[in-house]
């Protein structure tokens, strides 16, 4: 059966992040007012690599269940990671933990059993800084990100398939992202094809959708061409967002419009789960 | 006569001796057994599973009956793990608590030893087996082999976390000549899947257990169990009560 592959530090999986940094990410966010998308990206990616490297936190330190890749694509099409890790494209999941560009103290109210409410202060990661520059070299970034994936899977042909997340707000410039989607999720490893997950954020003021099983209420042909990129979630990624408590079906893809896309983490499978998404 | 007891741990294979994150506890004289499975994805689990389980066949019978009798385990916890300054994420984690399923059984005699009451509590996939003359006479929780998946309900070690909803209570009798057998969740799900079988899994774990070299033979069997018999890889613990 596909997707049943152990996720180990001997065997492990890769997330790979595509994300958009051309000019248009300087319009507003639908998602969230006084927010520009570009924002909204890096916060989206700064989330994901934070519960990432949660999910893979142990008393000792960070077990490498995972290699983490973003490639951004604006002006320019490679690696977005900043700091110690400029450059580099695809990373063991402890230096994504180990080496952000920064980490900022937040405030952060919480609320305890009694209900009594108090402030306190949170470390919060940040690998990503927003960017938007130049057009959207979408295709150029779906073929890199398949070129950095075909080479994991000869390091690690048996692995848990990897999983590639797309982020932007839908407009390519270099043609029609379809056929690379599709060149991308035709790559294998012996427990399955390459998952290709899409996040759109919008402008428009359009309600949020998370993991649709259909096209019908999408609200433009861009969200309609992404939700045709996604891939059908496999059997077990759609038992733990029953979990999440989300209404999937069989045709369930991994794409969301304006909506947070932290659960996806949560839907890779290393041993028994708990809550995470602290930012 | 006080019950015979025996407990096997076997780590997750790829994993060293030091990274397995069950745990179970005994105290035959007072008839109270524990094993609990610190979870995966928790930092500071096998910690919280190991004072789990000690802390219950410690805590007076009185203790046990409170709604609360998870509060000073999660304070020993929180001093165990300590407030030193930690990574981002060493942090984040602590902050979130450890997570672990659990199962407490405790024996009552009557009758000069011969029979007796049990209760037990338990949360999440832990389950308790009762063997009478090679049949199965009680277990708990109900579940199915299908059931067990990663989302257990889960016991936290956050003080003032709202875990104990997560607790069912469970009761019953035992008379002299019956066995229990705790299991942490993979080897409870192999158990199952056999039992639905009919294959009458337990024959099979009476020959590993009271072979004269009962450890080193539970290594090996669990070892091709996992090869050639769908057992789960994952920490794998059993505690067997003899009566």
């Amino acid at each position: 059966m596909p997707f049943t592959a152990e996720i180990s530090r001997s065997n492990p999986s890769c997330f790979l992040f595509v994300i958009d940094q051309s000019s248009s990410m300087k319009k507003p966010f639908g998602g969230q007012h006084g927010k520009v998308k570009a924002q909204g990206v890096a916060d989206a990616i700064n989330g994901l690599l934070q519960n990432l490297v949660l999910k893979c936190t142990k008393s000792e330190g960070i077990r490498d269940y995972f290699q983490v890749g973003v490639i951004g694509y604006g002006a320019k099409v490679g690696s977005a990671f900043g700091g110690d890790l400029a450059g580099q494209i695809l990373v063991p999941v402890s230096d994504i933990a180990n080496k952000p560009l920064r980490i900022e103290e937040r405030t952060k109210e919480s609320e305890d059993a009694s209900g009594e409410k108090s402030e306190r202060k949170v470390k919060v990661p940040i690998w990503c800084e927003p960017s938007a520059e130049g057009k959207t070299p979408m295709c150029q970034a779906l073929k890199l990100g398949r070129e950095i994936v075909s080479e994991f899977l000869k390091r690690f042909p048996a692995c848990y398939p990897p999983l590639v997340i797309n982020i932007t707000d839908g407009m390519a410039t270099d043609g029609s992202p379809e056929p690379f989607a599709t060149a991308l999720k035709d790559l294998a490893s012996k427990d399955g094809n390459v998952l290709l997950l899409n996040a759109h954020l919008s402008s428009r003021d359009a309600r949020s959708i998370e993991f649709p099983d259909s096209d019908k209420d999408l609200p433009d042909d861009y969200a309609r061409i992404l939700f045709r990129m996604s891939s059908l979630l496999p059997v077990r990624m759609l038992s733990a967002a029953r979990n999440e408590g989300l209404r999937v079906t069989d045709g369930t893809r991994g794409f969301v419009y304006n909506a947070d896309v932290l659960s996806v983490i949560r839907f890779m499978d290393i041993g028994t789960a708990v809550a995470l998404s602290p930012r | 006569m006080l019950p015979r007891w025996q407990g096997f741990a076997v780590p997750k294979r790829g994993n060293s001796n030091e990274e397995y994150e069950d745990a179970f506890a005994a105290d035959p004289k007072g008839g109270r057994f524990a094993i609990a499975d610190g979870a995966s994805e928790s930092s500071f689990a096998s910690q919280w599973a190991r004072i789990l389980a000690e802390g219950y066949i410690k805590s007076s019978l009185n203790l046990l009956s409170k709604k609360d009798w998870l509060g000073p385990l999660q304070t020993k916890w929180s001093e165990e793990v300590g407030n030193e300054h930690l990574t981002w994420y060493a942090d984040a984690k602590k902050d979130l608590g450890a997570s672990a399923t659990f199962l407490g059984l405790t024996l009552k005699r009557v009758s000069k030893g011969v029979k007796g009451s049990w209760f037990a509590f338990s949360a999440g996939d832990c389950c308790s087996v009762q063997l009478h003359k090679n049949r199965v006479v009680s277990r708990f929780p109900n579940l199915q082999s299908k059931d067990f998946d990663n989302h257990p309900k889960l016991l936290n070690s956050k003080l003032g976390s709202h875990s104990s909803h997560a607790i069912e209570r469970y009761q019953g009798v035992w008379k002299v000549g019956d066995r229990f057998l705790l299991m942490t969740d993979a080897l409870a799900q192999w158990f199952l899947h056999a039992d639905e079988k009919g294959a009458k899994p337990w024959q099979a774990i009476d020959r590993v257990v009271s072979h004269p070299q009962a450890k080193e033979r539970f290594d090996l069997w669990i070892d091709n169990l996992r090869d050639s018999d769908g057992l789960r890889n994952d920490d794998i613990s059993l505690v067997v009560i003899d009566l």
